[in-house]
């Protein structure tokens, strides 16, 4: 069992809160851009442009894209 | 707010930082708590605050005034005097305008000129799940079986608790208020909350919502333009659904709950593996389906009066939490559906040891019980699903129709054997991926937790659909 202390977690969550968001450019720039941070929205998606960290983003999501619009072979 | 969204992640990071100075003075994280679950609730509707802290302050009166009396006529009256005020709330919020348009109906029909106006009462979030919590209490205080609770904070914590405040799982006071009288654990679990909430949102955000936006809601909302294999597979597809969206908002809760140092019950437990109908009703929604037998279902006897009264019982009890769902001829079938279910069942049961109880034992046996069983739960989803009875009726009249053409994508159907296929993984997996990874720094659970949060997010639909019991 992996236990923590309720210090520890707060540590590990933002650990895990950053790798979230430097994994999440493209969503976390929609959302500030949604909240009224239109240019924190453009300098994160730029910050995830530069360091390729929102590649991965993209690739899933796109896949994901790609097999929702993909048919049986015959289907209308 | 819900929880896969930014809003909730900053929301759980506010609550976990005031948890921390505060878990050296016994108690005074359970106030925190309390205005962080109300703030939570807020976000839908602050209005329906006085509402929760209304229900709240009965049941905390309901509860020392049953303490109080000495005589149990007294003790029955108060008890059966706040729960009949838990019950009209919650029945005027849900069934008020039905109710009403029924009356008009009758003044329409009666030709009287008078109709009553119709109000459009707004459902809240969360009432038949907080209204079942305070009655819990309350009749729990009434038998003995949980001793009074003199703490305000306390009650109005357990029933407004955010993790479960909204769709459950309803916790019993007897499992919850003693958790709250103790001190604040020093530890609290790591991997299994977070292997528990990944999952949750991973079934929550890719699976249960790809199959209701590509599959569900388009054949249920016009199941005529559909072929009987799609109306089929939409019918699985529901089924996956709805114990993919349900069980994930429970696993958060449940692993949400851990990391700040309580234990909620098991909720789900594989459901679709169930043998018999009533194997179904002790695997699903278990913590609603067991306050149905303690709080319904025995106090009107259960089987402890012959055959037909148990039918009678069983009866009633399905079409009550039918009608709970909603003011609806279709969830009144459904809930008929699974009454006669379990009334068939109970008959068959003195077959057992016959050579048809032998044949159910069997392997092939177990097969088509198991077969049988879930066809016959997504028969009643369909009942559940659909707009109207009318759509039920050309959902399933239509079955027979020549076109079988398939115009549902590989990847809808490849996440409903995903789905089903879940129910079929060993029991406490999380424990053991946990077991397996106990010796991994704590960071790398924090690294899994980032790239897993993120890689859902990507994988998921633009958009966040709320849970499917919101609405109840």
């Amino acid at each position: 069992m992996v236990n923590i202390t309720p210090r520890g977690l707060l540590a590990q969550y933002l650990i895990g809160a950053a790798v979230a968001a430097a994994l999440g450019t493209v969503p976390l720039a929609a959302w500030l851009d949604n909240a009224g941070f239109p240019d924190l929205a453009v300098s994160v998606q730029a910050a995830g442009a530069t360091t390729g960290f929102d590649r991965p983003y993209k690739w899933l999501h796109e896949a994901m894209k790609t097999a929702e619009t993909a048919q049986f072979p015959g289907s209308r | 707010m819900l929880f896969p969204t930014l809003d909730f992640l900053i929301f759980f990071f506010v609550v976990v930082a005031l948890a921390i100075p505060l878990a050296g003075y016994g108690r005074a994280r359970n106030p925190m708590l309390v205005v962080a679950s109300y703030w939570f609730y807020a976000q839908w509707n602050w209005r329906f605050c006085f509402l929760l802290a209304g229900s709240s302050v009965l049941t905390y009166l309901g509860g020392l005034g049953v303490a109080a009396m000495a005589s149990d006529r007294g003790r029955r009256a108060i008890v059966g005097l706040t729960v009949t005020v838990h019950l009209v709330l919650l029945a005027f919020f849900k069934y008020y305008d039905f109710l009403i348009e029924g009356v008009n109906r009758v003044l329409v029909g009666a030709r009287t000129g008078m109709e009553i106006p119709l109000v459009e009462v707004i459902l809240p979030v969360g009432i038949s799940f907080f209204t079942f919590h305070g009655i819990s209490y309350l009749v729990d205080v009434y038998r003995g079986d949980v001793a009074v609770c003199r703490r305000l904070d306390d009650i109005l914590l357990y029933l407004s608790f955010f993790p479960q405040l909204v769709a459950g799982p309803i916790v019993r006071s007897s499992f919850f208020l003693p958790q709250l009288s103790q001190p604040v654990p020093a530890t609290v679990p790591l991997a299994e909350p977070v292997l528990l909430i990944l999952g949750g949102l991973f079934k929550k955000v890719v699976i249960a919502n790809y199959i209701a936006t590509d599959l569900v809601d388009p054949v249920f909302f016009d199941p005529g333009r559909y072929g009987v294999l799609d109306r089929l597979l939409a019918a699985y597809g529901y089924a996956v659904q709805i114990y993919c969206d349900f069980s994930a908002y429970t696993d958060i809760a449940i692993g949400l709950a851990a990391l700040l140092g309580y234990r909620f019950p098991l909720n789900f437990d594989q459901p679709y593996r169930a043998h018999s109908l009533r194997e179904f009703w002790r695997r699903w929604h278990i913590s609603l389906s067991s306050w149905l037998r303690d709080y319904l279902y025995r106090p009107l006897g259960g089987n402890r009066g012959g055959s037909w009264f148990t039918a009678r019982n069983l009866a009633i009890t399905m079409l009550l939490g039918g009608i709970w769902h909603g003011a609806a001829l279709k969830f009144v079938a459904w809930g008929a559906l699974h009454g006669v279910g379990l009334i068939v069942e109970r008959w068959l049961g003195r077959w057992s040891d016959t050579g048809l109880g032998r044949f159910t034992r069997s392997r092939l046996g177990r097969v088509l019980c198991l077969l049988l069983v879930f066809h016959i739960v997504c028969l009643s989803w369909v009942l559940f699903r659909a707009a109207n009875f009318d759509t039920v009726v050309v959902y399933l009249t239509q079955m027979s129709t020549e076109d079988t053409e398939l115009r549902i994508a590989p990847l809808t159907g490849f996440l409903v054997v995903f789905g089903l296929a879940l129910n079929a993984v060993p029991r406490q997996m999380a424990g053991r991926l946990a077991a397996c990874a106990v010796s991994w720094p704590k960071w790398a659970w924090a690294v899994l937790a980032g790239v897993g949060i993120a890689a859902i997010d990507a994988l998921g639909p633009d958009g966040v659909a709320p849970f499917i019991y919101f609405q109840f």
